[in-house]
Formats: structure tokens, C-alpha cells, sequence
């Protein structure tokens, strides 16, 4: 055979066997599964097995994420909308953007026919904070509340103790908190304080209010709801006990393994994400008690449905899935260290019940359930706003930062100009 | 030779493409854009009509998109003529003695320009950060300062870190076009003034900068055009969770930065189209001001 012939006879069978591979695709019966498309920022593997888990009780259906950071979500949807081009079965809604996201009308009501997401199911306070102010339920999320972790072996040293109930008797308020911080940073020449950032001392303090920053549709509200969160921030600084990290910066992270700061906030996806990632060697040298103040809400991601998304109907039945059946709030539990909101889950004592060698063997699980979620009523609602008066606190928390002296007032003020020359429909209260 | 039919289409169908995509995608958006910084849109909700009432809030209340006007051009001042002139020294010291390692310089001085505004953001952010920045540790272990300086937790420490970061990312971009620029210039010159006894800040000075002129006129213009659409450097820079939206007290904030805000944060695209056109004016006054004060006195094409 010539070089010619050989080269041909090559190609003919290269040729013979793509066709009949692909003959062999096209003859095939299994059923074309459903994609579902969820835009998310968590791509993990942790969440993939909740997917795969999900596939495996339905199999006509398929998860695809696409990455999408939480501060980017707005932009992408609304540039998705305006455009025309394809949008998620299913969008993540961030917490610090949920009011403005909320306030667009392009959410399915899942609640409704065909749907029929059964809101009943729901943990009670959960429901406002997933519904629009026209009433439309959005969709469900995994409750997320925090508490506050602490530092063993410094908790030892200076407190006198590391036992969480003890510790937790000894503050039972933010006063008692900065009393205690002052002897500690005395009895450690200044060197130990008792929070790392002044940004974690706002996510105690504004959690745990509820006064709306904004009412009337456009008025602030800074006086009433802003100026008690700003003072606690405020005698927090001027007593010294609080570091001056910037939040979540990498010398911040890198606190966590170090022996200076010994409280931070702790919301149950704190534990994986934040404490254990940033202290890995740190098995055993944790503790977890319920903040001083008490429990509060940290976070929370609602599951949206677009009305103009495609596979409507697959993408609530992958969220009943997830948030409505015992199954699905196994593998949130399992692999993610997830809460589900099915309230029905919160009457048994055991479902949420995993000690935790990393905690000292605390039984977090049932803190967590029973201590605090069971405990949170009435968290203050999205407004459209959020985002804004967001930045207006980062802008008052950074001047505070930087030690200057400035009083309550100051801030209010710094605050207010800030929103109203950014947003001039809102209005001084 | 069959001469062309004077109604034969095909010049028209070979233009086609290129006025298809510059209609698509240059001029409808650009028209498009106009046209909804005289409306209130969300992206998505019926359009309506406010005539110039975007443009009277822009120039007449809008006291952010001032002080984001003054940040960036404050920044620009600072920045480009640094740029310019290591930029100018670099190229003419290599020229005339680098010669020949000159490749090897121009590739090192040159990386800034390339690397992505991403990276650079971070780099800055750990370099400058207030606990654990490898500025501070240096400055405190020299002994220049006595406690950390909160580089970007100020407004006048932010911006000089801004400009750093501008100068720094941008020089090796002027040099290359310099370079350039040097090697239009006859070596006569440079032989003749030699021979006169001139020395090299004689030539530099006498020689290269008067003309290097075109080239000087060309990097202006475009470092003013590109310093006012400044926004990924000073947006990464201070994108961590806490950080305030432009730095402290907005001190860095850019217009492009509050455009930036207005429309993809706010879902005012009206407004965000109203804030693009303003800076567009702003943009062509400046540029215009900056060509006829580098021309002036100049009689090329007279």
C-alpha cells in the first residue's frame, strides 16, 4: 500500500468510527434530563453534593451554576432583563441586597399556583424578610444566625474561665462586655482586646435592632434606629477594647490563629467558612456562647425565581427539595452545616444535635436551633435602601476607625449627608 | 483591462461590514445612551420622559458627581505629568545609554502596563495595608515613622496611593511610546550638537523634548482622556467588605466610579447615561484645552 493509500484507509476508519459513536449517541432512549440554571456565588464541592443528591431522587433534572458574586448579582440580573439575554432558574439574594433586589418586580410568586411552595412550612419570621412589599413570596432561604465565638485559652486567661456558661453569665450585656474588656486590656498592658474590628462590633449591634433606617418610603430614620447602634460603637471605642482591623481584611483573618483578640461574631456558616478556614490548626481552642444581647439574624440568602426564567416549575421543585423535605434538609445539615427553614424539623430535640471537637465538644448544632433560632422573632425588613445605609455605616465605621473623635451626632450627620447627596429622593428625618 | 461598471456594488457590499458593526455597536449605543439620559429607566420598567432633568441634577445638584470630578482630576494632575516625565527620562536615558541591554528595561519597566487592574488592586491593598503592609513595616523598621499610617483609611494618604499606583502602572507606557517617538529624531541633530560641545541636558532639553513635541501632544491628550475613565484601580482598590465606596470620605471616588454607582447599583440608567455625557463634555473640554496649549506656537500643517 503507497503512503497515500494508507493515509486514506486512516482516515476512512477515523471517519467510520465518529459516525458510528455518534450514531450510537443519537440511537440512545435515555430521557433528556432539565437543566436548571442557578446563578450563586458557592460553587463548591459541599454544594454540588446537595445537587447531586437532588438529581439523584429526580433525575429528569440538572443543576448548572454559574458564578456570580453576591455584589454583582444586581447588576448581572438587571443587565440579563434589560438586555434580554438568558436569566437564572434560580438567583441567590444576598442579604445586604435583598431590599433592592425585592423591590424590582421580577420575582415569581412560588407561593402561588402552579407552585404552590407551601409558605405554612416556613419558620414564621423567615416569610417577611422573603416577601416583596406588594406581597409577592420571593422564596425560601436557610436561616442564618449568629452568636458569638470566642477564644479558650484567652477566655481562660483573662475572664478566669473558658467554660461557655460561665462566660456567658458574665456578660450578660454589651455594658457588662466593655466593662470586662477594660480589665482585660489593663491586665494584658493593652496588648489583648476583646473584639478584633470595629466592623464586627456593628454586625452585634445592628443585628440585634430592628428599628427600619428608613420609613415612610423615604424618610431616614438615623435618629432613632442608627444613633444606639453608633453609641454602642462608640463606647466600644473610646474604652479601648476594640482592635482597629478593617473587616475581613487578611491581617483580620489572620487574627483568628493569633493569641490578641479573643471574641468575634459567629453565624452558624461562620464556623466552616470563616473560624475553621482562618484558624485551621485551631481544634479545641474554640468556644461558642449566644452574644450578649441575645441571638440575632447573620446573613441569609433567599432562593428568587425570575418570572421570566425558563424551567420555572423544575426550579421550585429543586427549592420544595431543598427547603421543604426532611431529605433535603439532611444533606443542608450533613454537608454544609446548613439550617433548614422547614419549622417542622425544630419540634425534635435530635435532628439538629453534632457536638463539635473543634468547639471544645459544644453541641453547636442545638445552640444554634434551640438557643437562638428558636428565639428570633422579629428582624428588621429589607428596604430598598439597604445597600445605601450599608455604605453610609462603612463610611461612619472607617472615620471611627481611624480614631478620630467623633461623637454620635457627628456620625448621624456623616451618614445623612452621605445618603442624601448619593439618593436625592431620600429625605432627613 | 475591462474597466469597473460605474454602478457596480460591490465597493458598497465590501464597506458593509464595517458600517453594520460600527452602526451595532458604536453609534446605536452611543445614540441609544443619549437618548436615556433624558429618561427615568430601571433597565427593565417603562421608560419615561424628564426632558433635561437628569442634566440639571448632574450639573446643579449633584454635589457627588462635583468632588468625584475634582478626585479625578486631582489624581490626573498629580499622576500623568510623573508619568510623562520618568516616562520621557526613561526612554531617552536608554536610548543613549542602554543601548544595548534596552530590550531587556523596556520588557521590565513595560509588565506594569500589562498586568490587570485586578492584580495591581491587591498588590496595593497588601503592600498598604494598615496592620500588616510591607510600606508600613519598612517605614516603621527605617525608623521614618513611629506608628503605622492608615494609608488607606484617610483621604489624602488614599489618593497618594492612588497616584502611586497610576504613576507606577503607567510610565513604562509613556516610555515605549517615547521610544518611539526618539526614534524619528534624526541622529544628525544630536551629532551636530555634539560636535558644538553640547552636553546631554543641552540635547535633552534643545533637542529631544522640542521634538518629541507630536508624540507629547499625542500621550497628554490620551493620559487625559484615559485619567478622567479611571475606575478599576481606585474601585479595587478599596473593594474590601468594609471599605466606603470610593475610600474615605469618597476621596478617591471617580466619576466614572459614581456612574458606575448610578446606574449598576442604583438602576438609574437614565441618570448613570446623564452622568457618561457630562463626563464626555468634561473630557472633550479638557482635551481640547490641553492640544491647543501643547500646539501652541506650533506651525505644523500651516
Amino acid at each position: 500500500m503507497t503512503k497515500r493509500g494508507v493515509l486514506f484507509a486512516v482516515f476512512a476508519a477515523v471517519s467510520a468510527a465518529s459516525l458510528f459513536a455518534g450514531g450510537a449517541s443519537e440511537s440512545s432512549s435515555a430521557p433528556k434530563s432539565e437543566v436548571i440554571s442557578i446563578w450563586a456565588w458557592d460553587n463548591s464541592a459541599l454544594s454540588k453534593r446537595t445537587y447531586d443528591a437532588f438529581s439523584r431522587v429526580y433525575p429528569q433534572y440538572t443543576i448548572a451554576t454559574t458564578i456570580v458574586q453576591s455584589q454583582d448579582m444586581e447588576q448581572k440580573l438587571q443587565t440579563a432583563l434589560a438586555s434580554g439575554s438568558d436569566v437564572p432558574d434560580v438567583a441567590w439574594i444576598e442579604a445586604t441586597y435583598r431590599g433592592s433586589l425585592l423591590a424590582l418586580n421580577i420575582w415569581e410568586d412560588i407561593s402561588k399556583p402552579p407552585y404552590n411552595f407551601d409558605k405554612n412550612k416556613v419558620i414564621p419570621y423567615l416569610i417577611p424578610l422573603e416577601t416583596t412589599t406588594s406581597g409577592v413570596y420571593v422564596g425560601p432561604e436557610v436561616p442564618s444566625i449568629g452568636g458569638m465565638a470566642y477564644k479558650r485559652p484567652l477566655a481562660k486567661q483573662y475572664l478566669g474561665t473558658d467554660d461557655p456558661a460561665q462566660i456567658a453569665a458574665m456578660l450578660p450585656s454589651w455594658q457588662a462586655f466593655i466593662d470586662k474588656g477594660k480589665q482585660v486590656l489593663q491586665a494584658s498592658n493593652g496588648k489583648v482586646f476583646m473584639l478584633s474590628s470595629l466592623w464586627d462590633a456593628l454586625i452585634f449591634a445592628r443585628q440585634q435592632t430592628n428599628t427600619p433606617f428608613v420609613v415612610n418610603g423615604t424618610q431616614l430614620n438615623l435618629d432613632t434606629a442608627a444613633a444606639p447602634i453608633l453609641q454602642q460603637l462608640v463606647d466600644m471605642k473610646r474604652a479601648g477594647i476594640v482592635d482597629t482591623y478593617e473587616a475581613n481584611s487578611p491581617s483580620e483573618n489572620a487574627s483568628y490563629a493569633d493569641s490578641t483578640h479573643i471574641f468575634y461574631p459567629c453565624a452558624n456558616w461562620s464556623v466552616t467558612f470563616t473560624i475553621k478556614r482562618n484558624d485551621p490548626n485551631g481544634s479545641g481552642r474554640w468556644g461558642f456562647i449566644v452574644a450578649p444581647g441575645g441571638p440575632f439574624p447573620m446573613g441569609g440568602t433567599v432562593q428568587g425565581v425570575p418570572i421570566v426564567a425558563k424551567h420555572k416549575m423544575a426550579a421550585v421543585t429543586f427549592l420544595k427539595y431543598r427547603y421543604q423535605s426532611v431529605a433535603g434538609a439532611e444533606r443542608l445539615r450533613d454537608d454544609q452545616g446548613y439550617f433548614s427553614p422547614l419549622k417542622s424539623l425544630y419540634d425534635n430535640d435530635s435532628f439538629y444535635s453534632k457536638t463539635d471537637p473543634y468547639f471544645g465538644g459544644q453541641n453547636l448544632q442545638k445552640i444554634f436551633a434551640l438557643d437562638i433560632l428558636a428565639k428570633i422573632s422579629n428582624p428588621r425588613l429589607p428596604n430598598r435602601y439597604d445597600q445605601q445605609i450599608n455604605d453610609a455605616f462603612n463610611l461612619a465605621v472607617q472615620s471611627l476607625n481611624t480614631g478620630a473623635n467623633l461623637s454620635v451626632a457627628d456620625l448621624i450627620k456623616m451618614m445623612e449627608d452621605d445618603l442624601v447627596q448619593r439618593d436625592p429622593e431620600l429625605v432627613r428625618g | 483591462m475591462a474597466k469597473p461598471s460605474p454602478d457596480s456594488k460591490t465597493p458598497y457590499l465590501l464597506i458593509l461590514p464595517y458600517f453594520v458593526l460600527y452602526f451595532a455597536f458604536g453609534l446605536f449605543p452611543i445614540l441609544f445612551s443619549l437618548f436615556i439620559s433624558f429618561t427615568s429607566w430601571n433597565g427593565f420598567s417603562t421608560m419615561t420622559f424628564v426632558g433635561v432633568a437628569n442634566y440639571v441634577r448632574l450639573f446643579f445638584h449633584d454635589a457627588a458627581f462635583y468632588k468625584a470630578l475634582y478626585n479625578t482630576a486631582l489624581v490626573m494632575v498629580c499622576a500623568l505629568p510623573l508619568s510623562i516625565v520618568l516616562g520621557l527620562l526613561l526612554a531617552a536615558m536608554l536610548k543613549d545609554y542602554f543601548d544595548r541591554s534596552r530590550n531587556v528595561f523596556q520588557l521590565i519597566n513595560f509588565l506594569p502596563y500589562i498586568t490587570t487592574p485586578v492584580a495591581i488592586g491587591i498588590l496595593f491593598q497588601i503592600l498598604f495595608d494598615w496592620k500588616a503592609g510591607a510600606v508600613n513595616s519598612i517605614l516603621l523598621a527605617v525608623g521614618i515613622v513611629k506608628a503605622p499610617i492608615y494609608w488607606l483609611g484617610h483621604p489624602w494618604p488614599a489618593r497618594a496611593v492612588v497616584v502611586l499606583l497610576l504613576v507606577w502602572q503607567g510610565f513604562g507606557y509613556m516610555m515605549v511610546i517615547f521610544l518611539a517617538g526618539l526614534s524619528t529624531i534624526p541622529a544628525e541633530l544630536y551629532e551636530a550638537a555634539k560636535i558644538d560641545g553640547a552636553k546631554w541636558r543641552d540635547t535633552f532639553f534643545r533637542i529631544t523634548v522640542p521634538m518629541l513635541r507630536p508624540v507629547m501632544t499625542f500621550v497628554l491628550t490620551t493620559g487625559i482622556i484615559v485619567g478622567f475613565r479611571l475606575f478599576d484601580e481606585p474601585q479595587l482598590l478599596f473593594s474590601g467588605e468594609g471599605e466606603p465606596i470610593g475610600g474615605p470620605d469618597h476621596a478617591v471616588e471617580t466619576v466614572v466610579m459614581t456612574f458606575y454607582q448610578a446606574a449598576f447599583r442604583d438602576f438609574s440608567f437614565g441618570y448613570g447615561a446623564a452622568i457618561a455625557y457630562g463626563l464626555f463634555i468634561v473630557i472633550f473640554f479638557f482635551s481640547f484645552v490641553a492640544m491647543r496649549i501643547v500646539n501652541r506656537g506650533n506651525d505644523y500643517g500651516t
